[in-house]
């Protein structure tokens, strides 16, 4: 079983030792700037490939059982079903011989080895080699194409030539006709999207290898030969954006759903026991998204399909410190880890010396949002998330097209005088429905409610657009990690009314996922 | 004082606070000496400042 990555070194070691790549080709300097993404896609890879083989392994072993179990009456005269001592070696013998089927083990007589009480040695040493060398072979294919784009050997060399490197025993159909083509390096549709095309086994990038166990490869072509081929060299211009771990996703379309969780889980760092430490887990681990049929890794040149990024859409009025413009880019920050923002446009972020309230949102009476306020003196990321989560409710999930209807709008939420305005929020449309159950079943709601406090103020704590840009900012806090604001929200918690403690959060922190993944918007669902 | 009263009381100490005439400690003074423990009339008034008042604006009227 694969249980770590393997470190950079150790990988750039056996890629050496291996001989994947000849020496006088390999270029050690050029990596020392990748170990970050290198140690990333081992990762990646290890736990896709867990979650591969555990799939398989379930659905045999399920299989399996049925055949190795038979029914038996126990002592109370209860039919029950168990594995009969007969086949209990059929079973066992079934079990390895999968394992060489599935090149768990170089073969049975590796098992002589075993430590035969140790249930979760799986023997996949040669396995583990076979998912780095294909990674490597990525690695380096990666490393030859970035050095041919730097801007002087692409002014030499603008294209390139499809070669075999090695013979193979089945040749792709696709590849074996464009043997000898030559095509811009820039071509990125020819050598991405065509000939390393996922529909024939490729990985969907422009540099080699084409594909699990291809031996297509690529030979640098000079200028004046692409030149004499009537290739456009004057348009070529450096890739800067791809990097080693672009298109880089996992097919789960058959895996087990329970499996498929428990990877996306692994893959966040969600394994944790408080939503603190998952929060820091989860910062340290991958930003992935879940696809549906893919699990896609979250790279600068595939940024996520959730929604577009709202960074430059919250403008910075003149009079902003440079403090609190830190606390808005590290509010900010936190929540594009999290989600994108759908349609909001972009309004303008005010810095006040307020003392008695932290942050205001603003918006008119025609329904247009203005502006949000920060106070310098008491605001802080929380608060920033806080009115940034009414912006949000307000645009974003503005019921313009699925709203109730009034009859039924004052039946769930009583004769409120502001009925035009807050059913206008997300908060009180039949999207957050689950969120309202969630929020009034809480314990942070019914402390609400006990405190000895003036009815009116209460009411509008209690109330649900409140309720709702509480838990957002806390839900941000939580699902992107920031230690700051985690720290907040306890502190929040600890001292004051409206914000829960990890465990009363959860079943809200479900709804509010649940929320931006219908709309698709979510960076991490 | 009755329950009504009280919450009237209650109501002008969170008011004044907000219309600044009085500080986050005078108010809780305030309420203490109405009988509200120190720690529910300082996580409460707090708890509102994290109401942040939506505030409606009409540019047109210059309303707010």
């Amino acid at each position: 079983m694969i249980t770590r990555p393997l470190p950079f070194e150790q990988a750039v070691k056996m890629l050496e030792r291996r001989a994947v790549v000849p020496a006088s080709q390999w270029n050690p300097d050029l990596w020392r700037g990748f170990e970050k993404e290198v140690n990333q896609r081992s990762f990646f890879s290890a736990n896709v490939e867990n979650m591969r083989f555990l799939n398989r392994a379930k659905k045999f072993i399920l299989d399996t059982l049925d055949l190795a179990t038979k029914e038996v009456i126990d002592s109370d005269g209860k039919t029950v079903r168990m594995l009969s001592g007969g086949d209990r070696a059929t079973f066992v013998r079934t079990m390895r011989e999968f394992m060489i089927q599935e090149s768990m083990v170089s073969g049975e007589e590796e098992f002589f080895d075993v430590d035969q009480k140790e249930i979760t040695d799986l023997r996949s040493e040669n396995r583990l080699r076979l998912i780095y060398e294909t990674n490597l072979r990525q690695a380096y294919g990666f490393g030859q194409w970035k050095q041919g784009q730097s801007p002087a050997i692409l002014k030499r060399f603008p294209a390139q030539r499809f070669v075999r490197d090695r013979i193979v025993r089945v040749k792709r159909p696709r590849h074996a006709l464009s043997e000898g083509e030559v095509r811009l390096k820039s071509d990125i549709e020819y050598w991405g999207n065509y000939q390393n095309d996922p529909k024939i086994g490729g990985f969907g990038v422009p540099w080699a290898p084409f594909g699990f166990n291809s031996g297509m490869g690529l030979q640098d072509v000079d200028r004046e030969e692409a030149i004499a081929l009537g290739l456009p060299v004057e348009e070529i211009k450096p890739d800067t954006k791809r990097g080693l771990n672009s298109k880089l996703g996992a097919l789960v379309k058959t895996a087990d759903p329970d499996l498929k969780r428990k990877l996306l889980l692994k893959l966040r760092g969600y394994e944790a026991p408080d939503a603190a430490e998952r929060g820091r887990r989860a910062a340290q681990g991958l930003q992935v998204e879940d696809k549906g049929d893919t699990i896609q890794l979250i790279t600068e040149d595939e940024p996520a399909s959730g929604g577009s990024n709202f960074a430059d859409k919250l403008v910075s009025k003149k009079g902003v410190t440079k403090r609190v413009e830190a606390i808005k880019q590290r509010t900010l920050k936190a929540i594009e880890k999290v989600h994108g923002d759908g349609p909001l446009e972009q309004i303008e972020f005010i810095q006040t010396r307020a003392r008695r309230y932290r942050g205001q949102y603003v918006y008119s009476l025609s329904g247009e949002a203005l502006e949000i306020k920060l106070s310098g003196i008491s605001g802080n990321e929380i608060t920033t998330a806080h009115e940034i989560g009414h912006w949000v409710d307000h645009q974003a999930f503005n019921t313009k097209e699925h709203r109730y209807g009034r009859k039924e709008f004052l039946e769930l939420f009583g004769n409120v005088k502001d009925y035009r305005f807050r059913s206008s929020y997300g908060s009180y449309g039949p999207e957050f429905a689950e969120f309202r159950k969630a929020y009034v079943e809480s314990e942070g709601y019914s402390r609400i409610e006990q405190a000895t406090a003036p009815r009116g103020y209460k009411k509008y704590l209690l109330s649900m657009h409140e309720g709702w840009a509480r838990a957002y900012s806390q839900w941000i806090a939580e699902q992107s990690g920031d230690e700051v604001m985690i720290a907040e929200a306890r502190k929040r918690n600890d001292k004051e009314l409206g914000h829960w403690s990890d465990e009363d959060f959860a079943p809200i922190s479900k709804a509010i996922t649940n929320i931006f993944t219908k709309r698709g918007w979510m960076r991490k669902s | 004082m009755d329950e009504e009263e009280l919450d009237k009381a209650m109501t002008e100490i969170y008011d004044d606070f907000f219309a600044k005439v009085v500080d986050f400690e005078s108010a809780v003074n305030k309420l203490v000496d109405l009988g509200v423990s120190e720690e529910d009339a300082r996580s409460g008034l707090a708890s509102m400042m994290t109401i942040n008042f939506t505030i409606i604006d009409d540019l047109e009227s210059g309303t707010r």
